[in-house]
């Protein structure tokens, strides 16, 4: 290190960490060189930190007016939170980032339908068809199995439903996709290979990269699926659905639902940002920002984040909803479909939760008691009228 | 001009929340950076204060602050904080910052505000794609590598367009610093007890 322009770049690099272990060696015996030097590099270090913290120092977003809003907001919700968890009796608390989305509504019509008897409707299991990157299909369910992908990439079905990414060995130049597709009446939970949980729901599929590679890590959604990122600031998460994008910030944040032609986020806590084509929008916690596809318009309002999320606790809830998008939800995990003899019922709003691997008539019953809508279960199709 | 921490500890005893705000106003800022300076990210240090500041308005610890021990209090807590978030992300990348973990709020707390806040207008008169560049750095702790990719860039040119600015800013800087050591000195010695 003699030519003294050099000095700065290499100091800068070795505060930074940027220098490999010979770099940093040179650093270090220059400095141990002379008591001049020493001084220099105290004193470039002291000035480095100062342009550091000027920078981090106009970076600085929060306001009083944005964080007071957070902090009524949040008693707000606790409040209505509390009464929740006292029906929901210890519906742990939802940490980490979630995302939802509803897949808009194929009118698929369930062919064997109407030949199982109708005594009770079964609550979906963990299934779900797993696509390698050679296009080879595998059924996963509660066998353990053990895969490895082209990239050296291992993966494990645990027979309970997780289905685990380890990357190799060695770090893979290009990405090799899967897909996972959860059927109707299915579920199934991937941790993968950056560390990242994902929940998916019934009648749900994710595209990813057995190992995220290159500047960001992108997986693409159709359906439903609740996130818990793994906090990488160098590169950024990104969930695509339907043209949405969101990107995920910090580390605590949540879900979002569809109904035809929208896509939805709602975060909990932590920071998203969410796109479709051009801006991207931030969202505070307990917002929920919606897509309407058709013309590509963000409309963000403050909800009430717990029924957006409850299902990845295996809970159904349901906040003043309308009684035709329950049944939507319902028919995906019970695999049965809803044949509104009478069209006004549609509208009728909601509310009341369910566990999911119970009988689901029990929830028709507590419609039944708080509103005119009446059930019957005929086969895999409910008539409401 | 600042509240007084005396204001601010009566009025969040009486959960009034005009002691927040004179809070957020006072400490906030500064409260971030020096997570930040932990975290080496903005935005997460934002979190870590910003969740602090209501856990203290919602709990009872909030309600008895002593206005002697307010300040140590605040930095201790949100370092602690800060400490235990930076254990869930990659330990590697963060190794070369242990200089920043291990200094205590003291020192930051008597840093030279008035060399900041001219470092602080040097940085606001530099091209763009510079403080493009010292942002990803600074403000969210990217690698010279993710930065090159963020901008679209070489990592040559990040290590150039910084390189240049910090250099830019220090010669600027340099006049004032010296009469800045001076004025330094007299308040040091002032506020040693």
């Amino acid at each position: 290190m003699n030519a003294k322009e050099h000095i700065d770049d290499k100091l800068i690099r070795y505060l930074l960490g940027e220098c490999d272990a010979e770099e940093s060696r040179e650093v270090e015996r220059w400095v141990a060189e002379s008591a001049k030097n020493r001084r220099y590099f105290e004193d470039f270090r002291r000035f480095h930190l100062q342009v550091r913290e000027a920078v981090q120092w106009e970076a600085v977003r929060g306001t009083y007016p944005n964080f007071r809003r957070r902090l009524l907001q949040l008693r707000g919700r606790r409040k209505r939170l509390r009464v929740f968890a006292g029906m929901a009796a210890g519906l742990a608390l939802l940490v980490g980032i979630g995302l939802a989305v509803f897949l808009k509504d194929n009118g698929k019509v369930p062919a064997e339908a109407e030949l199982l008897a109708a005594e009770s409707i079964q609550p979906g299991g963990v299934r779900a068809t797993l696509h390698l990157s050679n296009g080879e299909q595998v059924d996963l369910g509660e066998e353990a199995r053990q895969l490895e992908e082209q990239d050296g990439t291992l993966l494990a079905a645990d027979g309970n439903g997780i289905l685990n990414y380890r990357s190799g060995e060695e770090a893979a130049a290009d990405a090799v996709y899967n897909r996972l597709e959860v059927p109707r009446g299915g579920e199934f939970r991937l941790k993968l290979a950056d560390g990242t949980s994902v929940w998916l729901n019934a009648e749900s599929e994710l595209r990813y990269p057995a190992a995220f590679v290159g500047g960001e890590r992108r997986v693409v959604l159709k359906g439903e699926a609740y996130f818990q990122v793994e906090t990488d600031s160098t590169k950024p998460f990104i969930v695509e659905a339907e043209g949405m994008e969101t990107r995920v910030y910090g580390t605590e944040f949540n879900v979002c639902t569809q109904q035809e032609g929208r896509v939805q986020a709602v975060l909990v806590s932590g920071r998203v940002g969410v796109g479709y084509g051009g801006e991207e929008t931030l969202l505070a916690p307990s917002q929920k920002a919606e897509v309407t596809l058709a013309d590509g318009s963000i409309n963000v309002q403050e909800v009430d984040v717990l029924p957006y999320v409850a299902w990845k606790d295996g809970i159904f809830m349901f906040h003043d909803e309308s009684l035709e998008a329950i049944m939507e939800k319902l028919g995906r995990w019970y695999n049965i479909d809803a044949f509104f003899a009478n069209e006004e019922v549609k509208g009728i709003r909601l509310s009341g939760m369910l566990e999911r691997h119970k009988d689901v008539r029990e929830l028709f019953r507590h419609f039944e008691k708080i509103s005119v809508a009446r059930f019957s279960v005929q086969g895999n199709t409910v008539v409401v009228q | 001009m600042a509240a007084s921490d005396q204001t601010i500890c009566a009025l969040l005893a009486a959960h009034d929340e005009k002691g927040m705000e004179h809070l957020f106003d006072k400490y906030y800022k500064p409260l971030v950076v020096w997570a930040a300076g932990i975290l080496n990210h903005v935005m997460q240090a934002e979190d870590v204060v910003q969740d602090f500041f209501i856990r203290l308005w919602e709990r009872q610890e909030g309600r008895a602050l002593q206005a002697e021990t307010l300040r140590s209090f605040l930095y201790t807590s949100v370092r602690n904080l800060a400490l235990d978030r930076l254990e869930k992300k990659d330990p590697l990348r963060h190794a070369a910052d242990v200089s920043q973990c291990e200094r205590t709020w003291e020192e930051y707390d008597t840093r030279e505000e008035e060399m900041l806040a001219r470092v602080r207008a040097e940085i606001a008169a530099l091209p763009e794609r510079s403080r493009a560049v010292m942002d990803c750095i600074y403000a969210e702790g990217l690698s010279y590598k993710a930065t090159a990719e963020r901008l679209g860039v070489s990592v040559a040119t990040v290590n150039t367009l910084l390189v240049n600015a910090v250099k830019k800013i220090r010669k600027n800087c340099s006049g004032f610093r010296a009469e800045l050591l001076v004025f330094l000195r007299v308040r040091r010695t002032k506020t040693v007890k």
